[in-house]
Formats: C-alpha cells, sequence, structure tokens
C-alpha cells in the first residue's frame, strides 16, 4: 500500500510541524517510527526511557497504539508526537 | 518676475477636477478602482496630503539626496570594507537586496495607480510622485548591489537583486504574496490604506533599524543608501494616512480598521523572517544596535499606537498573539532557515556560539531553555561531525497565508499548532489564528492559491527531486546559501569545553 495519507506532526521539543506521509493501514506507532527519524537526534534529544505516542493537537488524550492512521485522522490532520 | 511662493498656488493647481462633459465621471474613475466604499467626490474634494510638493522641488530634492548617496559611493570607492567584512554582515545585505529590491520596483506600480485612479487630486499627485520614488529606490540599490557582482563577492547572491521578486524562491514567494495581496490585487483606497501601515510602520524597520545597524558595522554606503530610502517613504506614507482620516471621517471606521487589521500582520509576517533573522542572528554580535524586538518595540509598536490613537482606530483584536509571537517567532523561522541554507540566496550564519547564546538569553528571557534544547542537540551533532544529523530531510507544513513554515515554541515551552480550516473541500493550514481569520475576511482572494508544498504535493515541480526543488526556485550551487564561517563558530565550542576541563 502506498504512503498516500499526509500527516503533520509536530515532535514533541521540536520547532516546527513536519508533513509525513504515511500508509493508511499504518498504526500510531508506525506513526511514530516513521518521523522519529527526521526529528529525533537531530532537533530534539534522544529519550529512550519513555514511550512515543501520537495524538491529536486539539486532543488532551493519545490515541491507542495500535489505532490505524485511517481510523482515527483524516488526511492532513495535525497531531503531536509526546514522549510519555 | 518673482516667483509665487508653493503655499500661496500648489492647492489650486493640483486641483485638477473638473465637471467630465464627454464623458461620465465613473469612466474616469471606475468606482471599484476609486472608490469602492462609495465615498463620493464631495468628500475626496476634502483630501489633504500632509505633503505638499510641487514637480520642481520634488526634482531637485531628489537630486540633492541622489547627490549625497552616491558621493559617499564615490568617496569609500576604494575601501576594501568589503573584503574585510564580517561575512554575517555581507549576509543580512544579500538578504535585504534580494528580498528588497525587486519589490520596491513592483510598488512603483502600486503608486501608479493611486496617481490614475484616485480621485482626489492631492492623492493623484502624491501617488506620481511615489512611484518615481519607487523607481528611484530600486535604481540605488541596483547600483549599489551591482559593485559587489564587479568585485566578485558571491556575485550570484547579490545578483538575486535584479531578480529575486521574480522567482519561485520560497522567501520571495513570501513576500510576493504579502504584497500582491496588500499593494498590488486592491482598489486605490484599500492599497492606500493597507500600503501606509506597510510604510509608516515596517519601512522603518527595514530601513531606519537597518540603517543604524550598517552604521554601527562600519559600512556607511548601505547606511546612507537605505537612510536616503526612508526620506522617501515617510513622505509617501502620507498617502494613506489621509485616506483613512477621510474615511474615519466619512463614517468608515470599521472598514478601516479591518484593512489596518489585516496589513498589520501581512507585514508582522513578511519582516519577522527578513529583517528578523537578521537582526538577532546574523549581525556579528559585538556590534549589534538592537534585538529585533527592541526594535519592533521601537519603531513599530510606539509608531503604531501613535499614529491609530490619531486616527481614532484601535489595536488590532489580536495584539496579544502578536506581542506572544514576539518573543519566538524569529527564532523558529531562524532554526528553518539554517537547516536549510540551500533554499536562500545567502550564507545563513548559525549565530549560536557561547557568546550569542548569553546574548539571546538576556534579550529572549527563556531562550535556552526553548529554542536553545534544540541547538543543543544540533551542535552536539557538529561537534561530534555528525553532520549527516542536521539536515533537514522532511517538508515542514507551510502556512497558506504567510507562505512560511508553521512553526512555534520549541524545547520546555513547546507549542506548535496547525490552525487548520476546512473550506469547499480543502483543508488549509496557517501558522496562527491571525492567518487563518485574514483569510476568512476573503475566501475568494485567496482560496486557490498553492503554496510551495501543494506544487510539490501536485507535481508542478519536477522532477520531484531534491535537485528538481531547487532549480524550481531558481538556486543552484553557485547562488545557494552555505555557512559562511565555514564552521568555524564550532571552536568557540570545543575552546570552551578546553577551559571547562
Amino acid at each position: 500500500m502506498a504512503a498516500d495519507f499526509p500527516v503533520g506532526v509536530a515532535v514533541q521539543g521540536d520547532y516546527e510541524t513536519r508533513l509525513v506521509m504515511i500508509e493508511p493501514d499504518a498504526t500510531m506507532d508506525d506513526l511514530c517510527a516513521a518521523v522519529a527519524p527526521f526529528v529525533v537526534g537531530r532537533f530534539v534529544p534522544e529519550q529512550p526511557d519513555k514511550t512515543m505516542r501520537i495524538k491529536h493537537q486539539n486532543n488532551a488524550e493519545p490515541f491507542p497504539r495500535d489505532a490505524r492512521v485511517k481510523d482515527v485522522l483524516v488526511p492532513w490532520d495535525p497531531v503531536e508526537l509526546l514522549f510519555l | 518676475m518673482a516667483l509665487l511662493e508653493r503655499s500661496r498656488w500648489y492647492d489650486l493647481a493640483r486641483s485638477t477636477n473638473w465637471t467630465p462633459t464627454y464623458v461620465r465621471e465613473d469612466e474616469i474613475f471606475p468606482p471599484d478602482m476609486s472608490d469602492v466604499y462609495g465615498l463620493g467626490m464631495d468628500a475626496w474634494e476634502t483630501y489633504d496630503e500632509p505633503y505638499k510638493v510641487s514637480f520642481r522641488d520634488y526634482v531637485r530634492v531628489q537630486r540633492e539626496k541622489d547627490t549625497g548617496v552616491y558621493a559617499v559611493r564615490e568617496a569609500l570607492a576604494r575601501s576594501d570594507y568589503y573584503e574585510k567584512a564580517d561575512p554575517g554582515w555581507m549576509t543580512v545585505m544579500k538578504a535585504h537586496y534580494g528580498g528588497v529590491t525587486t519589490v520596491e520596483f513592483a510598488s512603483a506600480s502600486t503608486q501608479a495607480r493611486m496617481g490614475r485612479f484616485g480621485k482626489a487630486g492631492g492623492l493623484r499627485n502624491m501617488g506620481a510622485f511615489g512611484s518615481l520614488d519607487e523607481i528611484r529606490h530600486t535604481q540605488t540599490q541596483l547600483v549599489f548591489s551591482h559593485e559587489h557582482l564587479q568585485r566578485g563577492n558571491d556575485p550570484e547572491q547579490f545578483a538575486w537583486s535584479h531578480y529575486g521578486n521574480r522567482t519561485n524562491n520560497w522567501v520571495n514567494l513570501a513576500v510576493r504574496h504579502t504584497f500582491e495581496d496588500i499593494e498590488h490585487t486592491r482598489d486605490v483606497v484599500e492599497t492606500a490604506v493597507m500600503t501606509s501601515v506597510f510604510e509608516v510602520m515596517f519601512t522603518n524597520l527595514q530601513f531606519i533599524g537597518l540603517a543604524a545597524d550598517a552604521a554601527k558595522q562600519g559600512d556607511h554606503r548601505f547606511s546612507s543608501l537605505i537612510q536616503s530610502i526612508q526620506s522617501d517613504e515617510a513622505r509617501h506614507a502620507q498617502i494613506g494616512m489621509e485616506v483613512m482620516r477621510l474615511m474615519v471621517r466619512e463614517g468608515r471606521r470599521a472598514e478601516v480598521q479591518r484593512l489596518v487589521d489585516i496589513s498589520f500582520w501581512r507585514n508582522w509576517r513578511a519582516f519577522a523572517p527578513l529583517t528578523g533573522i537578521a537582526m538577532d542572528y546574523y549581525m556579528p554580535v559585538e556590534r549589534r544596535e538592537h534585538s529585533f524586538k527592541e526594535f519592533m518595540e521601537e519603531w513599530v509598536i510606539a509608531q503604531f499606537d501613535r499614529t491609530i490613537g490619531d486616527l481614532g482606530l484601535a489595536r488590532p483584536w489580536y495584539w496579544d498573539i502578536f506581542l506572544d509571537e514576539l518573543e519566538w517567532f524569529v527564532h523558529g523561522q531562524h532554526l528553518g532557515v539554517w537547516l536549510l541554507p540551500n533554499t536562500v540566496w545567502w550564507n545563513p550564519p548559525c549565530g549560536v556560539t557561547p557568546a550569542e547564546r548569553d546574548w539571546l538569553e538576556q534579550k529572549y528571557p527563556g531562550w535556552n531553555a526553548t529554542f536553545g534544547r534544540c541547538w543543543d542537540v544540533i551542535t552536539k551533532n557538529v561537534l561530534d561531525g555528525k553532520l549527516d544529523k542536521i539536515q533537514l530531510e522532511i517538508f515542514p507544513l507551510i502556512c497558506h497565508m504567510s507562505n512560511l513554515a508553521i512553526t512555534g515554541i520549541a524545547g520546555d515551552g513547546f507549542r506548535v499548532k496547525d490552525h487548520y480550516l476546512d473550506y469547499e473541500g480543502r483543508r488549509y493550514h496557517f501558522g496562527s489564528e491571525v492567518d487563518r481569520w485574514i483569510f476568512l475576511q476573503e475566501p475568494n482572494r485567496y482560496k486557490d492559491y498553492k503554496n510551495i508544498l501543494d506544487r510539490y504535493m501536485d507535481g508542478t515541480i519536477q522532477p520531484p527531486t531534491n535537485g528538481g526543488f531547487l532549480a524550481y526556485m531558481g538556486l543552484n550551487e553557485h547562488s545557494w546559501g552555505r555557512d559562511p564561517h565555514n564552521w568555524q563558530w564550532n571552536d568557540r565550542f570545543r575552546a570552551r569545553e578546553r577551559r571547562a576541563s
């Protein structure tokens, strides 16, 4: 399946929102794995003792880690990657 | 024969309105260009421009200004100042010339529109002079920037002054979108009001603030050049101020307020990355005049308060948002530019050596705990030789109003938000609530615009590669930016570590 689902991701501690193209069936953990190499250890510190979680920018709570992108987001939704 | 003093004939001589008999008034002055708010000719007859200049006086004064500027240039022609100048200062000039010069040329059309379609004789008169002003600004800045082509100082970067506004570079797109909105696509009344906000407030920043910095750097050529330009801006800025007074008198206060609010924000967004980064990161720290925030407080906010107070207007509804952004907006934009130096036509210094970080913390308390956190990681990677880790390899989301990356506060104060909007089946992204508000004021004006990310996504940019993207923006290996200090700024961190150990 093509990585054709655009998501705007702001990584906790980073300075801007980044565009990530992901497969619609990808999980929230997959989304974290897709964006982290481009930001973590580059512009924000690595935090191996914490778990990366995704939440919609307008929500208080993160999505379940196995929630699928196509089920909880619409294309171009803005999310935050948090270290919890 | 004795000449009459100007004050005794000017008002009569420039009152060139008469009752037409062969054509209708609305054919001469189409309402959608000349009087979109329907003020009527009687109201326009009361327009009274503060600066009253005859063509003879105008030419004499402008000639004296040019003589002064070119005299300084000639006197310093043999100076090797530019060969020895700090690369950071050279970067400031490249950014200025490439971002401003061709915008000035476009503004000649803005002023000419007032000269043609203004319903008041004084407005037309001042618009005609304003148009000549903008041509002078273009010509002098082209001459001064061309000197660097002759000297061989990064000629392809200085050459950007000749064509910046015509490229698809992301910086120029942002500037062009702003000025096409406030200067080039509206009727005379809205153009006059919105252009005045730019000229009364923000040209102070670029031409007085930067002139002060230039003098402190010892660059008297550049300083005299941009001071000369500002003396014109101060005059033709008054064109729109009188339009605002007229509209308020005619019961159009709410409409003026709306135009001022839109224009102020659009200018803030355009100048913060162009001027703000230069002042806070590119100027050699030991000779900085003020921080960008301090310049904004002195030259923009104070001036704006006086101006809107005199007109009986209020501060824009988003004033608290603006003051909040004044603390952080520049810093995220600088990070983005520095991490993508090959997307701009200047060589961006990092501006975060230990001494510069101290300065930033002093001017922007909390900087170390916010944006400094990102720079901690970047600096460590540089010191460890991991230069591959300071590449920006994924696009930021781009604001559909400012055309800038959607940034926020980094580090401990993390706050980054996309103020998105779903409109007619399309999702738009905005860097602030205000950008979104401006879109909603007139969606038809903005809704079909494609920012540079849209153009990449829809296949306009070909080939869809890094090289294709840079070529689309008009850049090549001779013109794109690189570290101006050849990474020697790292040595200052290593020296500090040696001292600490």
